[in-house]
């Protein structure tokens, strides 16, 4: 019986009766990340890391049971030793390791390998069986070096001031928008922030990641529309006070066909995951010869690795089969 | 080719013409002059020929990254376009290449060279340009490049950088040129001797009545003209020095497409410039303006086509007689020179824009009440003793069509309001079943709106992507400008400008018209049983 399993309610330790990013509610579930389409509220007890402590509290209120475990201490689960490691998704996002009988097993949940000062970097940890995710896995997907996209982006906001227009970027509210805000170059104007982007803000503050002043959208001035930065996410509403100028920054927007699908003026491709160069070093890093899949392009990434010589194994989840909720 | 790449990328992504102008300004004052030209040349629409097919340079990108074919595929699934994928593959990390933009045309895509050769150069240039100017570039060898401008915005945003007419500059670009910096110099070059013979004038604005109240807001009504509008191609005729050029409102020049004018301009005086409108006209009387449609925009006019369809011009006013703008001449005195010319003309084809007789605003009235069975759009209104100005000409429309119909299905709006259903298609009904006859979203205010959103949440029967269906229950009064036979609309009727008028919370859905009401405004009406 292998290690780690998939089943109804998502990937599951038999020797330590626990499952990771569980989709149902289960007793013991370790979290990689706070990401909708990795964890489930009302499960009884949560083990997530220490860095992610605060984003978790938040979304998943005051009375849900989280125990944290910093990065690189292992704790014992029934006799299987588990520990966390830096995924550098979002702020707290790991990827589990779990030992038993000399077997190693790695988790990676969502993870990229960009900088991104809101994050602790991604650390490779060496498996025997590493599962990867593969939201991006295709050879068109490559991503331009971060600094590049904050640069456009200031320079973006900077044109817009110029002709009196507001500037609207669209970002997940947890990770992508935290990113944004500790990169752009907060000394050209204002920031304001949806709501739920400011909650996430307080969560990543009191986690002590150093982010620029916000204000949210209810505090927004008519006199500063034209100068402001304005963050949200993409179903978040706004009062217009005048022109606009919007942009979505996720890796999808690396193609034509999905810029126009959201009818957007603008795309930043700016990706919280992998690329497909970043997920085939990742997989090589991790030393594993046994590869699972899951998330995203699994069919391709299976073929392949199985032409460079890797076992590999798809794990079509729950949440891989809906569209994606939330990262990008 | 930096700047070309540049502009390319603003332009996909400027969000009015406005911005597209600057734009194209801005490349212009920086271009030299032969990569000014091709620009100008590619943004006009105008395609060098295809280097080769999409598939071919899809085979090339595979075997310079040694994709295999079954990745590439599913890449292309993930794409949806052959040239995007194969340049998406290609690897990064490619500073923008300073080569100028006619270097690529001439001496990477249109010089001749052997398959082999070929190759080599596409590789060669790839390693050369970034991402976006790769696109370009594989977009132009396949053929597939689209500006996506419109050449009114380009044409404005050359007529600005070179201080030159618009009208002038659509001329010069019209027809067939090469793209060489001497075209460029000509293109921008002030006006020549005897440049201006097809110029028209601008055209004057008409502006929309809202209000009933005409007789307040226009006091005697002896001192206005009235006269039946169509709904036709609005046009000027111009013919100076035994030449005739047709042009219509958006200043597009339009001469071949419509032969017959040519024809009838043959009977007319030189140095002349009349305002009309070309309408469908058969038998001695208006068709169904819909027919229109099957004679705008075609390259090539079959002798079969005008008989189906002829047209003739309806011309209700005169700028130039003899060479001299008379523009400024009060609309009376222009009306009496246009009576002459119509009268002395020899053409069937030619006929003067009909007025009525009026003592009291109430003929007035009456007359717009007719505007239905007569086919016509509405009435426009001048002042007799006004100039060709924008501040004298008024349109009152026809009153709209009315019908009520039922809510069937509810759209999510875009970009900020995409969190409400605000878009909705309505219903009529056809035996016991409802046919979509009308969608849109505008006419109800904002309350109205979120109301209409809770209810088609909470009563959803189906979902596709971002459109709701709802179970019949609320009943809305639609209003359009007119209608036409379709065959792409399930009930077989296209609206013109639906909007809601009301909410008919006194209906009940069983109240709502049926489809057989609607055929019963259709202005051809010995046509509906064949529906
Ligand atoms: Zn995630």
């Amino acid at each position: 019986m292998p290690l780690i399993e998939l089943t109804s309610q998502g990937f599951y330790c038999a020797a330590g009766n626990f499952y990771i990013d569980p989709w149902r509610k289960v007793d013991y579930a370790v979290v990689t990340h706070a990401h909708t389409d990795h964890y489930t509220a009302n499960c009884k007890h949560y083990l997530v890391s220490s860095a992610g402590r605060h984003v978790f509290e938040s979304r998943l209120g005051p009375r849900a049971d989280i125990q944290t475990l910093p990065y690189g201490e292992t704790t014992s689960i029934n006799g299987v030793k588990v520990s966390l490691h830096p995924a550098g998704h979002v702020l707290g996002s790991a990827q589990v390791r779990v030992e038993h009988k000399g077997e190693v097993w790695v988790v990676s949940g969502d993870y990229k390998l960009q900088a991104d000062n809101t994050c602790t970097p991604f650390e490779p940890v060496k498996c025997h069986t590493f599962i990867t995710e593969a939201t991006f896995a295709l050879p068109i997907y490559k991503w331009s070096p971060a600094e590049e996209i904050f640069a456009s982006i200031n320079a973006w906001w900077r044109q817009n001031q110029k002709h009196g227009r507001a500037t609207m970027l669209y970002g997940y509210s947890l990770g992508k928008a935290q990113r944004l805000l500790a990169h752009v170059d907060s000394s050209i104007g204002p920031i304001y922030v949806h709501n739920s982007v400011e909650g996430m803000n307080d969560a990543y503050r009191r986690s002590g990641v150093k982010l620029p002043e916000t204000k949210t959208l209810a505090q927004l001035q008519r006199s500063e529309w034209s100068q402001a930065l304005i963050i949200t996410p993409p179903n978040g509403l706004t009062t217009m006070y005048g022109d606009v100028s919007t942009a979505f920054a996720s890796g999808w927007m690396r193609t034509q066909s999905m810029r126009r699908r959201r009818s957007m003026q603008k795309g930043f491709v700016l990706s919280d995951h992998a690329d497909w160069e970043g997920t085939l070093q990742a997989i090589a890093a991790s030393g594993a010869e046994r590869i699972g899949v899951t998330h995203g392009f699994i069919d391709v990434l299976v073929r392949w690795l199985r032409g460079q010589g890797y076992e590999a194994t798809g794990y079509a989840t729950h949440f891989s089969a809906a569209s994606t909720g939330e990262g990008g | 080719m930096h700047d070309f790449s540049n502009l390319y990328n603003i332009l996909l992504e400027a969000s009015d013409a406005r911005e597209k102008i600057d734009v194209i300004k801005d490349y212009l004052s920086d271009a030299a002059p032969a990569d000014a030209a091709w620009a100008i040349y590619l943004l006009s629409g105008k395609r060098p020929r295809r280097v080769m097919s999409g598939k071919r340079l899809a085979s090339i990108a595979m075997e310079t990254t040694g994709t295999p074919l079954w990745l590439f595929e599913e890449c292309y699934n993930a794409v949806g376009d052959m040239v995007e994928t194969a340049t998406l593959l290609l690897p990064e990390d490619t500073p923008a290449s300073a080569v100028p933009l006619h270097v690529w045309m001439e001496d990477w895509l249109l010089a001749e060279m052997a398959e082999k050769e070929r190759q080599q150069s596409i590789v060669e240039a790839w390693r050369e340009l970034n991402t976006i100017q790769r696109y370009i570039f594989n977009k132009l060898l396949t053929g597939g490049f689209r500006s996506g401008i419109t050449k009114r915005t380009l044409v404005r945003a050359i007529a600005e950088f070179s201080s030159v007419d618009t009208t002038l500059i659509t001329h010069r670009l019209e027809g067939e040129w090469l793209p060489t910096p001497a075209f460029y110099e000509a293109l921008i070059a002030s006006e020549q001797v005897g440049e201006d013979v097809s110029r028209p004038y601008p055209f004057v604005e008409i502006q929309v009545i809202e209000t009933r109240d005409v007789q307040d807001e226009f006091g005697d009504v002896t001192q206005w003209q009235v006269e039946w509008t169509w709904g036709g191609i609005r046009v000027q005729v111009v013919k100076r020095e035994g030449q005739v050029f047709v042009w219509t409102h958006g200043e597009v020049l339009v001469t071949r497409q419509y032969p017959e004018i040519l024809g009838l301009a043959a009977t007319l005086p030189d140095s002349i410039v009349l305002e009309g409108d070309l309408l469908p006209w058969k038998d001695g009387q208006l068709m169904p303006l819909d027919n229109l449609q099957k004679r705008v925009n075609r390259k090539n006019v079959s002798k079969k086509l005008m008989a189906e369809v002829p047209l003739v011009f309806v011309a209700c006013d005169v700028l130039e007689v003899n060479g001299e703008d008379v523009r400024h001449q009060p609309l009376a005195w222009r009306r009496e020179q246009l009576i002459k010319l119509v009268q002395t003309a020899d053409s069937n084809g030619f006929h003067l824009s009909e007025t009525i007789e009026i003592s009291h605003w109430d003929d007035v009235h009456a007359a717009r009440i007719t505007c239905r069975e007569r086919l016509a759009e509405g009435l426009v209104i001048k002042h007799k003793a006004s100039a060709y100005s924008s501040d004298h000409w008024w349109k009152w429309k026809a009153e709209p069509y009315k019908i009520n119909g039922v809510l069937m299905s509810a759209q999510r709006g875009e970009g900020d309001q995409a969190n409400l259903y605000r878009e909705y298609t309505f219903g009529v009904w056809d035996d016991n079943s409802l046919v979509p006859i009308a969608k849109t979203d505008t006419g109800l205010s904002d309350s109205d709106i979120r109301e209409i959103d809770r209810f088609v949440r909470q009563k959803t029967m189906e979902r596709f992507g971002p459109v709701r269906t709802v179970a019949p229950a609320l009943v809305f009064e639609i209003g359009f400008d007119g209608l036409r036979r379709s065959k792409r609309h399930k009930s077989g009727i296209a609206v013109e400008s639906p909007r809601v008028t009301g909410w008919r919370l006194d209906l009940r859905p069983a109240d709502a018209d049926t489809l057989d009401t609607v055929r019963a405004l259709l202005p051809d009406k010995h046509n509906q049983e064949i529906l």
